[in-house]
């Protein structure tokens, strides 16, 4: 128990250390639960995104609950809890307010808790239904041996979207690809842990339902979750084989340098390669305004509108408002020496007889691609 | 399955049934030539006619070609076909539908001499003879890839049998076999002397007799790195820069700098982002990708010319590959006979091998993984026979699955493909080709754009079986970073743009000439204003979505 409980503030740790510096803006879809829960953060506030932390940990601390009760073996479980405290999927869904880590939180609940494997079961078929879209999303078999490829689950990760694609990073470690064949070996041929592998066998299938019934936003990162899952805990069980093989101090090393790694990659990267997808041009622009204390509304093309409108209305601390007029409409009121501040998008400088370089002030994203143009007016 | 007789005549089948989808409509299945092809048997028609190449090169060691620097074997084995039976389409593909048939045979052996059964060494050979990989790269001449390949089975082949029967005859054919491939596509370069090694290392050590005869293998595998080391000197590095993943100019090179960046170029960004780190999760990424699900049962190339249009394994095998990958390993572990654990450990290190050319260029390729083709069957074969056995039910289930998993590979090969893809194989070339060829007589000059390609010349040479002696006399060409393009030879003109200028410029005062088009550069055209009258020679002619013109006027 003890041991389960280190593990636990491990996980807090280490999923929780500086939550709110990567990512360090919000995503819309973040921002769209928030709402739901009518949660309104200042700006620059991610406290929220300690929920998550504690589900993903908890998780950790179910499964090692689940192992250690199927299999009565207490490096077992350890050796799973690992696997998934440092699984590269499992830390990117740590790390921001989502449903996907409540439904996976309650997966790990079921096993851990049900007393027996119909009700486990049964369990995870209602979770299933209940988080999918309850039809058939996609039945493209190619997009199942996508997920399924070793290539991404190791290397290349999500290759929906970037969104949740930790840079050079695949849904686990690279060195865990040894410790998944290493796993399949204990749990299949060595039936090393034969009570783990009816129940590991039903995650599977579900997972592969779940992956065609899940829900239409479609990022292999959510789709494939309960497959992730499974694989986290095969991969663990390779991490107890192979500790066992007297083979511990280099799977030390190796584990260490591998979480070292894509934990750099994490920090210094992740957000700056996907920065549209996180609003960083959108929260540089609200933060850049607050500080102005502005009078009077900002005023926002209609192009421009759209994303950045969800953004400021969102905030609690936001200190101004926006009103969005048409281009016509803003060439009346957003002339030059009136105290208006405007923001135009790139396509829509010509209306006003400018060009990029002629625009001093540009809110851009981390890669430097250009968002919100300020129109010389003050 | 004792019966000698019913293993011969099922052999002789699936052998009849791999040469027939290979060897049926040759000529049309691609359409073609494509531009590779063309100077393939352009180059092999000019050795049969000359014993120089399309340069004036006496019997060369590498063929420059257009400036990619093709590999010799299989242009000299093409020229002595082609010295019978003419220059066309089916000839110059001719030595690749051979080799990938003989590799039925080659296979079948191999699975017999490593696992003793001859259901599995059947099923090998079949699912050979079906193979879509099996099938589209012995029917495609750009290189000599189908025949690179048969050469380092057999080479295997004779390998094993040597293990056998200690014969250091077979032993040395062995590695003449694999030196032969490494002249034939550049994929065996990193295979073979991959393999070769291997086979050193295992004959040294197992075979406890004679070993100071194995000088005589290692003096023949020398001498041929000496010879392929003059010969590649330029034209690998040249390769190498276009398609390796090592250039500076490289996406590996541009991430490194982007992440820096990141970072400030901080100590620490040095410490993790650096050509070590990057090109070995670069190298490790694409090795993997060789033996993952979305490459064997997903991979379409839609839009390149000598790659499949489709995966290298039909979909009901793949479960059954990893299988026999796993069993083969086991194996290994397992065997207590030496020569048993010998003969399944050359496999494996030919599974290994075989993705190293691959991982090591930019871009994913099922051609430079096709060293690998054989060993998907031998290890689905193998894993289906253990399994399945006196299964009835589920192998009739797994032959319904792969039946219509085959149904649906022809109907898209046989039908489909030629009919909608024909574009990707130089049909506007060809076409152009034919339109000069029926209209020779009726005009001074044929003006061809090279807006499409740089190497347009080749079709005309090919299609009308130009005479090479007279071609070198008149040719006039340039060259430009290394590529030779050809600007004109005996009536035919090849000109960056079409435009009224650009025809002006030409200076054919009084000359009747033929101007091919495609739709844009025709708008483009009318569009000028008229110093020249055009006048459409015949009506649009439209093929794939495309449409070709052809204008006679008078410079």
């Amino acid at each position: 128990m003890t041991a389960a409980i280190l593990l636990f503030i491990v996980n807090l740790i280490f999923k929780g250390f500086l939550i709110g510096k990567t990512p360090n803006s919000l995503s819309l879809s973040e921002i769209d639960l928030l709402r739901r829960f009518n949660v309104y953060p200042a700006i620059g506030d991610y406290s929220f995104r300690y929920l998550a932390v504690i589900m993903s940990a908890a998780i950790s601390l179910l499964t090692f609950y689940f192992i250690y009760r199927q299999t009565k073996n207490f490096w077992l479980a350890i050796a799973v809890v690992l696997s998934l405290t440092f699984a590269p999927y499992l830390f990117i869904l740590s790390r921001f307010l989502n449903v996907y880590i409540a439904f996976l939180f309650l997966i790990a609940a079921g096993l851990a808790l049900l007393p027996n494997n119909k009700l486990k079961y049964l369990a995870i078929i209602i979770l299933v239904f209940a988080f999918s879209d309850r039809r058939i999303v996609s039945a493209d078999l190619n997009d199942l041996f996508k997920i399924l490829d070793l290539r991404n689950l190791f290397f290349a990760g999500d290759t929906v979207s970037s969104v949740l694609h930790i840079p050079l990073t695949g849904f686990f470690m690279y060195v865990d690809l040894f410790f998944l064949f290493a796993g399949w070996y204990f749990l299949y041929l060595k039936k090393g842990a034969e009570k783990l592998v009816n129940p590991l066998n039903f995650l599977f299938a579900t997972g592969i339902v779940f992956y065609f019934l899940s829900t239409s936003s479609s990022l292999n990162t959510y789709r494939g979750l309960l497959i992730f899952y499974y694989l986290s805990i095969v991969i663990g069980s390779g991490y107890y084989f192979l500790a066992r093989n007297r083979l511990l101090p280099l799977i030390i090393i190796i584990v260490l340098a591998n979480i070292v790694f894509y934990q750099e990659l994490a920090y210094n990267h992740f957000d700056k390669k996907s920065s549209f997808e996180w609003g960083y041009a959108e929260q540089a622009t609200i933060q850049y305004f607050n500080n102005r204390h502005l009078s009077q509304p900002l005023i926002l093309s209609k192009s421009s509108a759209g994303k950045l409108d969800r953004y400021v209305n969102f905030f609690s601390n936001t200190n101004f408002k926006t009103k969005t007029l048409t281009v016509n409409q803003m060439k009346k009121t957003c002339v030059k020496n009136s105290s208006n501040y405007c923001l135009v998008r790139e396509d829509e400088l010509p209306y006003f007889g400018l060009a990029k370089d002629d625009i001093k002030l540009v809110f851009r994203y981390y890669d430097g691609l250009p968002m919100y143009f300020l129109l010389p007016t003050r | 399955m004792n019966n000698k007789k019913t293993t011969l005549i099922l052999l002789f089948l699936i052998l009849i049934l791999g040469c027939f989808l290979r060897f049926y409509k040759l000529g049309s299945i691609p359409p073609g030539p494509e531009w590779d092809e063309a100077s393939v048997g352009y180059n092999a028609y000019s050795i049969a006619q000359t014993g120089r190449d399309e340069w004036g090169n006496k019997l060369p060691l590498i063929f420059p070609a257009f400036g990619d620097y093709k590999n010799p074997l299989y242009i000299y084995l093409t020229a002595g076909v082609v010295k019978l039976f003419g220059l066309n389409i089916a000839t110059t593909r001719f030595i690749n539908t051979l080799t990938g048939s003989l590799l039925i045979l080659v296979w079948f052996f191999i699975a017999d001499l490593i696992f003793k059964n001859k259901k599995i060494s059947l099923l090998t050979a079949f699912l050979l003879a079906v193979s879509p990989f099996g099938i589209y790269y012995s029917r495609i001449a750009g290189d000599g890839m189908m025949l690179s390949v048969f050469l380092i089975g057999a080479g295997l082949l004779a390998e094993l049998y040597f293990l056998k029967t200690k014969r250091l005859l077979l032993c040395i054919i062995s590695i003449l076999l694999l030196i032969l491939s490494m002249f034939s596509y550049n994929l065996a370069r990193i295979v073979s002397p991959l393999l070769m090694l291997a086979v050193f290392i295992i004959n040294f050590i197992s075979v406890k007799t004679n070993r100071r005869w194995f000088v005589i293998p290692l003096v023949i595998f020398l001498l041929a790195l000496f010879i392929i080391y003059k010969q590649s000197a330029i034209s690998l590095s040249s390769r190498f820069q276009y398609v390796g993943i090592f250039g500076q100019k490289k996406g590996v090179v541009l991430q490194i700098n982007e992440f820096r960046d990141h970072d400030k170029n901080n100590l620490l960004s040095k410490i993790f982002h650096n050509k070590v780190t990057f090109f070995g999760i670069t190298l490790s990424s694409n090795y993997l990708a060789m033996f993952s699900s979305d490459f064997l049962v997903n991979f379409k190339h839609q839009t390149d010319v000598s790659e499949s249009f489709w995966p290298p394994l039909h979909l009901i095998l793949l479960p059954f590959y990893y299988l026999g990958l796993i069993f083969l390993i086991s194996k290994i572990a397992g065997s207590r006979n030496r020569r048993e654990r010998l003969s399944y450990l050359l496999l494996l290190i030919l599974i290994l091998v075989a993705p190293i050319s691959s991982a090591i260029t930019e871009g994913g390729s099922g051609k430079r993984d096709l060293a690998a083709l054989g060993t998907w069957e031998i290890l689905s074969a193998y894993a289906a026979v253990y399994l399945l056995g006196r299964k009835k039910l589920l192998t009739t289930i797994v032959i319904i699955i792969l039946a219509v998993n085959l149904y649906a590979y022809f109907k898209f090969f046989y039908y489909t493909y030629p009919r909608d893809y024909g574009q990707i194989y130089a049909a506007r070339e060809n076409k152009i080709c034919g339109l000069e060829k029926q209209n020779y007589s009726r005009f001074d000059y044929f003006i061809v754009p090279r807006k499409i390609d740089n190497v347009s010349y080749i079709f005309p040479l090919f299609c009308q079986q130009y005479s090479p002696l007279k071609y070198r006399q008149e040719r006039q060409f340039t060259t430009k970073d290394g590529w030779f393009i050809v600007n004109r030879f005996d009536k035919y003109l090849f000109v960056d743009d079409t435009t009224a200028k650009d025809l002006a410029g030409l200076k054919l005062k009084n000359k009747t000439v033929a101007v091919f088009m495609n739709a844009d550069e025709r708008n483009l055209f009318v569009l000028q204003p008229k110093k020249l009258r055009f006048i459409p020679v015949l009506p649009v002619l439209k093929y794939n979505d495309v449409s070709l013109y052809m204008f006679s006027m008078k410079l």
